[in-house]
């Protein structure tokens, strides 16, 4: 069983096509403007997601379901900005006060929205972007090695999910309840998970072995197009404005 | 047999062009003591076909993986083109091409396009060159209409074609094939038997690991069988495939079928 989230899915769509360098400027630029972002920025940013993932036919459910620890973890971010942010006053809800600030709601509100657009950002860009092209542009911003680094790190991340997702499969078929057996399933989930992963990445790491895999390759040459100057155009104006508001 | 240690002559087949990879002497301990492989050698030219069979267990895919430099003999070494392999694997690899067995492991590209590329990319081959090869290989082993399709949706005998066409697309001299049969059905063995006669015809080598003798012992030069991480039988195909029976090998009946009917290509 494959795991949903951080694949490339191949499809033709202009998001597909765009030059890779361009992907990952965007990429870049969008996450340094996301933490720099405040407020109504940040709200200007949040509609822009919807909008990548209609371009590039990716299935937000299919994300949340598959990322689903990730978005607990901005809940979880949320929760804590919110009721360990000291301030007044405290805000109120049916006429009883929280022991929270509206200060601590704001941060929170905006910290836990940053890490959510951060989740499905990257997973829009792996999902349009093939690993070889993340190599290409890489290697063009920070140098063969890097890039070679990068790409088996990216090429790793689906392989450690998918066992994940195989173990978990695996275990349920045998009718580990997680539900019912909470210790005893994460016991045998991270002793399988250990071996398993590190037996795939040996594995993966001899099959690009067997077939010379280092970081000089032939790279195939850009070929930037009118598409890739609107869109870089179009991040820009969106990403400054989100900035100045 | 011959006891560890004990140097043995490099086996081959003595006619045709000169040997390009040889095993001379290869024994493999595992960390925990026990001996995967015992004092092995062999020869290997190109334009031959060569069966390596031999039961479970038997040490076949380790003599594989020492012959493209992926495990390191604790005894003996591995000779190309005559001189030692030591640390530059990679001209290794670059002539001798390995399908796995287990053709999941094999695939890194994220498309079957980007799978045929990944080899000859990583050759630094010119562009042109490596679209020739991905459409020539994609021809060859009818991947064409899968060009963009994700491997980990590909049915396990595409898999299996994937597999053999990303080694492939590399050229190699000498293909070592890793039980390329499993998964595949009727037209897909014939599809691969093809291939790899044609790559014999074509000068280049093949080394097909296989159980299955019955499907293709007819194209064979040579058969080698091991047994227990030794060689245990290696000669001409016609004459040392009577003897399959004796190593767990499903016997092959020569009184009914001539050699030349083993084989499943009409
Ligand atoms: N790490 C290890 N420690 C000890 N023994 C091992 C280890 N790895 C493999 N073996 C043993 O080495 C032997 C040779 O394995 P190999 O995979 O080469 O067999 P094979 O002939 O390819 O079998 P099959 O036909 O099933 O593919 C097997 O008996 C196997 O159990
Ligand atoms: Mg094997």
């Amino acid at each position: 069983m494959a795991s949903l989230i951080f694949h490339y899915s191949p499809e033709e769509t202009t998001l597909h096509r765009l030059d890779p360098r361009v992907k990952m400027s965007i990429l870049m630029a969008a996450s340094a403007a996301l933490f720099a972002a405040e407020g109504r920025g940040l709200g200007l940013l949040a509609p822009a997601v919807p909008a990548l993932l209609a371009a590039g036919r990716i299935s937000p459910f299919r994300v949340f379901r598959a990322a689903f620890p990730l978005f607990c973890l901005a809940a979880l971010v949320f929760v804590c900005r919110a009721f360990l942010t000291p301030g007044a006053p405290p805000a109120q809800v049916f006429g009883w006060p929280l022991p929270l600030s509206k200060k601590g709601l704001v941060l929170g509100l905006e910290e836990a929205l940053r890490l959510v657009i951060v989740i499905f950002l990257c997973h829009a860009f792996i999902c349009v972007t093939p690993a070889a092209d993340i190599q290409r542009a890489a290697s063009f911003f920070a140098g063969k090695k890097a890039a070679l680094l990068m790409r088996l790190s990216f090429a790793m991340i689906p392989e450690l999910l998918d066992t994940g997702a195989e173990i978990l499969a695996a275990l349920s078929c045998r009718g580990l309840s997680f539900g019912r057996h909470p210790l005893r399933g994460l016991a045998l989930f991270t002793s399988a998970f250990t071996r398993k992963a590190a037996a795939r990445a040996s594995r993966t790491a001899e099959a690009l072995e067997a077939r010379c895999c280092g970081y000089r390759r032939t790279s195939r040459p850009f070929s930037p197009g009118p598409a890739d100057a609107v869109a870089l155009f179009l991040s820009a104006g969106i990403l400054a404005a989100s900035l100045l508001l | 047999m011959s006891p560890e240690g004990e140097k043995q002559p490099v086996a081959a087949d003595d006619s045709g062009g000169g040997i390009l990879l040889a095993a001379e002497n290869v024994s493999h301990r595992f960390p925990g003591g026990a001996l995967g492989l015992e004092n092995v050698s062999a020869a290997f030219r190109p334009a031959r076909f060569v069966i390596i069979a031999g039961r479970n267990g038997s040490g076949k895919t380790l003599l594989a993986r020492h012959l493209v430099g992926l495990a390191s003999p604790s005894s003996g070494r591995i000779l190309l083109g005559g001189k030692p392999i030591r640390k530059d694997t990679r001209l290794l690899r670059r002539k001798i091409g390995l399908v796995f067995q287990d053709a999941d492991c094999q695939l890194v590209g994220q498309s079957v396009e980007e799978e045929l590329r990944f080899g000859p990319e990583n050759l630094c081959l010119p562009e042109e060159e490596i679209q020739k090869r991905v459409s020539g290989v994609s021809r060859l082993l009818g991947l064409e209409s899968l060009k963009n399709v994700p491997p980990s949706r590909l049915s396990g005998g595409e898999k299996r074609r994937l597999a053999i066409g990303g080694v492939l697309a590399m050229e190699p001299e000498i293909l070592v094939l890793d039980e390329p049969f499993a998964n595949l059905d009727y037209p897909g063995v014939v599809e691969v038997l093809k291939v790899l006669t044609e790559l014999k015809n074509s000068k280049r080598g093949v080394i097909l690991i296989t159980h299955e003798l019955e499907k293709t012992l007819a194209h064979a030069d040579r058969l080698i069988i091991m047994d227990r991480g030794r060689i245990a039988e290696d000669g001409p195909a016609r004459e040392t495939a009577p003897l399959a029976g004796k190593y767990g090998l499903h016997p092959l009946d020569f009184a009914s079928r001539s050699f030349g009917e083993y084989t499943w290509l009409p």
